[in-house]
């Protein structure tokens, strides 16, 4: 299983509208891919922080990871 | 008659000699206003013909490149404060109404830019005014009000003004100059010259804004001057070259902005605060002077946990608010307490940041209590928080006490010496207490984002003519391009940023407002086009912001800030930060990259 959590209006992209969801792990899923199977345009995407750490798009998701997916900022 | 009414007489004469009534030459456009404070006269001069295709940051910088020595006293009578719209403010596109505030900076040393949303860029527009140069220092102890409305403008003194905090002489300025007017003015700490005074600049709402950052108050407090007043005039000087052209691109422009769910949803709600979450998981959230880069409460100071507050708690609190006539973009908010009366206006990330985390607080209510009392004091919160960090490491306050640090700031009200200390900024703050770890660079302390998790912005603190500034080209904005720890790319990201940023500071557009005008940057001509009539090419509109970064640090430069000061202060090359126990670690050739 892998943990996903949409940040502020990404969650609109979530078919149950929860920010926080889990999905089935997948081998060789990317979090490239993962957009795509959410539906969630790239240029949507801030950045991916996954167990804590900043990754680019072509990280391989790992089974139990935990997967936050922040929108673009504009700054504060 | 006595003594006290001669005197009386006296004033009345005096002030009858230097006020200056100006009705027909202020009618044209984009007038350039100077007043001298010594000699209180106030001229209307036409600006140069080289200033025609400039406007907020790249005005401000150019006449103090122009005008003032590099090497003067930024609070002697050589250096002058330059207050200029952006070049758009005023017309009817979103977000394009910011004021900038340019000065020799008492902070830095260096050329200072610093703006503001809030009503003056507009009405100073509307009344055709292009820039206020204020230059030389009075002879005497005066508050000074300088008065414009569309028949005359005026310099008079108001003296129970005097030291008065921020919002008690916006209500009296109000009071006398009416509800629809313009107010730019100091507190306390910049009349008492203090280096991290901010300048306060009211909204629609009457709320204040600020160009907050190098100490432009301070400067405009050596001049004497309280408040700048700015009537709404009857007949508006905004003369569009093709009106119908000018409206319809703004419409779109408008309509994008409010279908992207970042500035039609998210901003409305949660503000600049919607960024708390994020810096902090990225592990660049400034956490207790700056020793973590995460912080275990960030929740209870995050955006969401704000707009649920305000809901919650109703009354005065909202959300959703314009700091500028026509924004669609309404980041602004009133952050109200338990019974819903307001506490402070608008709590924003970088203050939450600094005088939140950085200072141990779990919560938002203290934040934005201590938001109200540097406010009132005018300073910058963000210099105010690395401040109040390096005091409490010091000994002199508690992180997360409230009360402690409350404390620290009714010292700089009061004028003793700790207190000028510390409303000095982090700098001498840092020096005077022996602190071995100052979060500053180029005397500015550090804003929101630790440079050694999120290395843009090293780079940017290193190499701006600004210092540590953020609002200069800040890469946490940068989509998902470059690694915030890698070494890589940070040079060019930020050298990017750079000229785009300060090419919207020039036009006066808030940087939220970016998406529609960096998606197709000829937006940004065609406004120029149907606005003034003056056509340029697409690719040199970046040339405002490139020319504007060249003569900022060729100014420093001769100001005595040399390339060996292109540095961040030496802990964030050693000290480990965690979590993520990053050091600043771009090589110097990656850096050099980013120098315009």
């Amino acid at each position: 299983m892998v943990k996903v959590k949409l940040h502020l209006h990404l969650a609109r992209f979530s078919e149950m509208g929860n920010k926080e969801f889990t999905i089935n792990y997948e081998e060789n899923m990317t979090l490239e891919s993962l957009l795509k199977k959410l539906r969630i345009p790239i240029e949507e995407v801030g950045m991916f922080v996954v167990n804590g750490k900043w990754q680019d798009k072509n990280y391989i998701i790992l089974d139990k990871d935990s997967i936050e997916i922040f929108p673009v900022y504009l700054g504060g | 008659m006595v003594f006290k009414d001669l005197i009386c007489v006296f004033i009345i004469k005096f002030l009858m000699w230097f006020t200056v009534i100006l009705y027909e030459e202020v009618i044209a456009m984009n007038k350039i206003i100077r007043v001298n404070m010594k000699t209180k006269e106030v001229k209307i001069e036409e600006p140069k013909k080289d200033y025609e295709l400039l406007g907020g940051r790249a005005l401000t910088s150019r006449i103090i490149y122009d005008e003032v020595e590099p090497e003067c006293d930024p609070l002697g009578e050589k250096n002058k404060l330059i207050i200029a719209p952006g070049l758009l403010s005023g017309t009817a596109v979103s977000s394009s109404s910011r004021i900038s505030v340019g000065c020799k900076s008492p902070l830095t040393n260096g050329i200072k830019e610093a703006n503001s949303g809030g009503l003056i860029g507009t009405y100073l527009s509307k009344n055709g005014i292009k820039a206020i140069v204020v230059e030389s220092l009075p002879e005497d102890e005066n508050s000074y009000i300088l008065e414009i409305d569309e028949e005359k403008i005026s310099l008079t003194f108001d003296n129970q003004l005097k030291f008065s905090g921020t919002y008690e002489t916006v209500e009296k300025l109000f009071k006398k100059y009416g509800e629809d007017t313009a107010i730019l003015c100091i507190g306390p700490a910049g009349e008492r010259k203090m280096r991290a005074a901010s300048i306060a600049a009211t909204d629609p709402n009457g709320e204040l804004k600020f160009a907050a950052r190098g100490g432009v108050g301070a400067v405009m407090g050596s001049k004497g001057l309280k408040a700048i007043i700015v009537k709404n005039p009857k007949n508006s000087k905004i003369k569009y070259y093709d009106r119908e052209a000018f409206l319809e691109l703004a419409k779109t422009i408008n309509k994008e902005l409010l279908a992207d769910p970042k500035t039609g949803d998210s901003y409305k709600k949660y503000g600049t605060a919607q960024i708390v979450n994020a810096v902090n998981a990225i592990g660049a959230l400034p956490t207790k002077n700056f020793k973590f880069g995460a912080f275990e409460f960030a929740k209870n100071l995050s955006g969401e946990t704000m707009y649920d507050t305000i809901v919650k708690r109703g009354g005065e609190g909202k959300t959703g608010i314009s700091c500028m006539p026509g924004c669609v973009i309404r980041c602004s908010n009133v952050y109200p307490d338990e019974c819903g009366k307001k506490i402070v206006s608008t709590l924003q990330y970088e203050t939450i940041a600094l005088v939140g985390s950085n200072l141990g607080f779990s919560n938002l209510d203290s934040v934005a209590k201590l938001n109200k009392e540097i406010n009132d004091l005018g300073l910058d919160t963000i210099e105010m928080g690395c401040v109040l960090g390096v005091a409490i490491d010091a000994g002199f306050a508690e992180y997360g006490n409230e009360e402690s640090c409350l404390k620290l700031l009714e010292e700089i009200r009061k004028n003793t010496v700790l207190g000028r200390v510390l409303g000095n900024g982090v700098e001498i703050t840092g020096k005077v207490l022996g602190a071995n770890r100052i979060p500053a660079a180029k005397g500015q302390g550090f804003p929101g984002y630790d440079p050694r998790a999120l290395k843009g912005n090293g780079v940017l603190y290193a190499i701006s003519p600004m210092g540590a500034d953020h609002t200069a080209g800040n890469a946490f904005g940068s989509r998902n391009e470059v690694n915030p720890l890698s070494k890589e790319k940070q040079g060019e990201l930020s050298r990017n940023l750079q000229i785009k940023m300060t090419t919207l500071d020039s036009l006066g557009f808030c940087i939220f407002a970016r998406g529609p005008l960096f998606k197709d940057p000829s937006t940004m001509k065609n406004l120029i086009y149907y606005y003034l009539g003056i056509e340029i090419e697409t690719e040199k509109i970046w040339d405002m912001g490139i020319n504007t970064l060249k003569i900022e640090r060729e100014f420093n430069i001769k100001a005595g800030i040399s390339p060996c000061m292109d540095k961040l202060p030496e802990f964030c090359y050693k000290e480990e930060l965690p979590p993520t126990n990053a050091v600043f670690d771009v090589p110097e050739e990656e850096i050099k990259k980013a120098i315009i």
